[in-house]
């Protein structure tokens, strides 16, 4: 119950017409930033699945770092090799799948990956969400390939007698040795990853970069991580500030040439360009903490452990060796 | 436009390695005539910083959204050489780390987005904004709009390159009865295919990223635009 001065105010404050603003009546939804200036603009579908698109981009890469992390630390066979020895092993094996013409060939490389991926106990499930996407991708773009009107050869299989659209021998064979290399080529090169620390790798790969370039590489892995995170925390502020709601559309009549979507491709411009602004001021940062410390001259960057080639180092490049070039 | 492995023969990914490597060689010389050796972590968060530029999703109308290579928008803020070199970094980590693109297709993309992208972009863009960069305050329009040209032409002259590449496969590599080995479209579809893209709806993707993200350093830092002095 109100005392008796609480309702005397309370009837002051209606009895003065008190508005509350626009944006706080306006249902959650159905507040129009332009005419009411609510801050909680509602974004067209087109701009919020953008985001959200952004934002799957930022947590794959997060997901992907922290399982290739996690299947590195597994005790498995290509885990036990050398990153650079394994540099080498991915490479003579790629360059062996490339020149492969058979696709009797291109199945042993792909049954290869196979064996290497299981002996590294690398998931399964993993494996082939990490696959799948790119050899689906390549069979949807094969697939006209197989017709005799990008393929000319012998006809395998008529689809319309009347206008001779049919699938040819040559143009099968085409389509399917695209897919198989592809498979093969996608199968090896995620084992790299799969089996080494992200970190690890991009040092491994340094190792084969001359000069200046050399340690700039090996260093950038690290600051990705850093940028990345700063655009997971740049998209999930604007989230959590409701500032656009995915999957509520609009015509984007009368706003302009930017539509509804034009505020968010301002923002996306304005975060890039601040992730830029940010790596070059921190660069600067880096230079006084640098100089401070007494290291102006050269920046050293700890390398790899000393190079070691064991028994299984010496075992997987012949057998890399063997299957690219026998 | 990243060109998987298993699209390009050994004649075309080889050749393209080998460019690849001179023309980083020199950026090598180049970068280090203007960078003290101290300065890698510089050159090292700008490829962090073309990575992460690579994973914006632009929305733009139609219902549609697509992801810029952001190589204008690199090149105005750290130079060309420095661009082609971090773009080419991250265009690396993506392939080996992450499987996005190809090991032995790296030189082709490479060549494709980072240095003829870049360049091709950069070219345009001093020529059309002269001295309007150096000027800053009052000349951002004509700097904006050069950027905006040199994004849209360095996006499409990648794409280009890239239906160029795939499209001489069935010409160079063929195997028993002419079937292709590689790639197996030839010059007649790969250029349609990708340039209609590029030229109707990611091209202008690329424009508006470069313009937006370019018209916000001019508005709040426009000393780190490159002019080829202040770095």
């Amino acid at each position: 119950m109100l005392g008796n001065g609480q309702e005397k105010n309370k009837k002051a404050n209606t009895g003065k017409k008190q508005k509350l603003p626009a944006w706080l009546l306006a249902e959650e939804g159905k507040a129009d930033g332009q005419k009411t200036g609510f801050p909680l603009r509602k974004g067209s579908k087109n701009s919020g699945m953008a985001l959200e698109r952004t934002l799957k981009a930022v947590l794959s890469f997060l997901e992907d770092a922290l399982f290739n992390e996690k299947t590195a630390s597994r005790s498995g066979l290509l885990q036990k090799v050398e990153p650079r020895t394994k540099i080498v092993v991915i490479a003579l094996l790629l360059i062996g799948l490339s020149f492969e013409r058979s696709l009797a060939g291109m199945s042993r490389f792909i049954a290869l990956g196979l064996v290497l991926a299981a002996l590294s106990r690398i998931p399964a499930g993993m494996y082939l969400k990490r696959l799948l996407p790119g050899v689906l991708f390549t069979a949807v773009i094969a697939l006209p390939a197989s017709l005799g009107a990008v393929t000319p050869g012998q006809p395998v299989f008529t689809i319309l007698t009347h206008h001779s659209i049919y699938i040819s021998r040559q143009g099968l064979l085409a389509a399917l040795g695209l897919v198989a290399r592809v498979t093969g080529s996608m199968m090896i090169v995620l084992l790299a990853g799969f089996t080494t620390r992200p970190p690890e790798l991009v040092k491994a790969v340094s190792f084969f970069i001359p000069g200046f370039l050399k340690t700039v590489f090996s260093m950038s892995y690290r600051y990705m991580f850093f940028l990345v995170r700063r655009l997971e925390e740049f998209i999930l502020a604007r989230k959590a500030r409701g500032a656009y709601h995915p999957g509520k559309g609009g015509t984007g009549k009368g706003r302009g040439w930017a539509g509804r979507s034009g505020p968010d491709r301002k923002w996306v411009g304005s975060r890039a360009a601040s992730l830029l602004i940010m790596s070059l001021k921190l660069r600067r940062e880096l230079e006084f903490a640098m100089e401070a410390r007494g290291a102006a001259e050269e920046v050293r960057e700890p390398g790899l452990p000393a190079f070691r080639f064991g028994l299984y180092d010496a075992a997987l490049v012949l057998l890399a060796a063997g299957a690219a070039f026998i | 436009m990243h060109i998987p492995d298993g699209y390009l023969g050994p004649e075309t990914y080889g050749s393209f390695w080998a460019a690849m490597l001179a023309l980083l060689y020199v950026a090598g010389r180049k970068l280090k005539k203007t960078l003290k050796a101290s300065d890698a972590p510089l050159l090292a968060l700008g490829a962090a910083a073309s990575f992460v530029v690579m994973m914006f999703n632009v929305p733009i109308a139609g219902g549609t959204s697509g992801h810029a290579t952001g190589a204008m928008l690199l090149a105005a803020v750290l130079g060309p050489w420095a661009a082609f070199v971090c773009m080419s970094i991250a265009l690396a980590v993506q392939a080996l780390v992450f499987g996005d693109g190809g090991i032995t297709s790296y030189g082709a993309n490479c060549f494709n987005m980072a240095f003829a992208g870049v360049f091709s972009a950069w070219a345009l863009y001093r020529l059309l904004a002269g001295r309007a960069a150096r000027a800053g305050k009052g000349k951002n329009k004509r700097t904006l709009f050069a950027a905006g040209c040199g994004a849209y032409f360095g996006i499409n002259v990648a794409a280009f390159l890239t239906a160029l590449e795939l499209g001489i496969q069935p010409i160079l590599e063929r195997g028993a009865g002419g079937r292709p080995l590689y790639n197996p479209f030839p010059l007649k579809v790969t250029i349609p295919a990708l340039m209609a893209g590029h030229l109707t709806l990611f091209g202008f993707v690329e424009v508006a990223f470069t313009v937006l993200g370019l018209a916000y350093i001019l508005k709040s830092h426009p000393e780190l635009v490159y002019t080829g002095e202040n770095r």
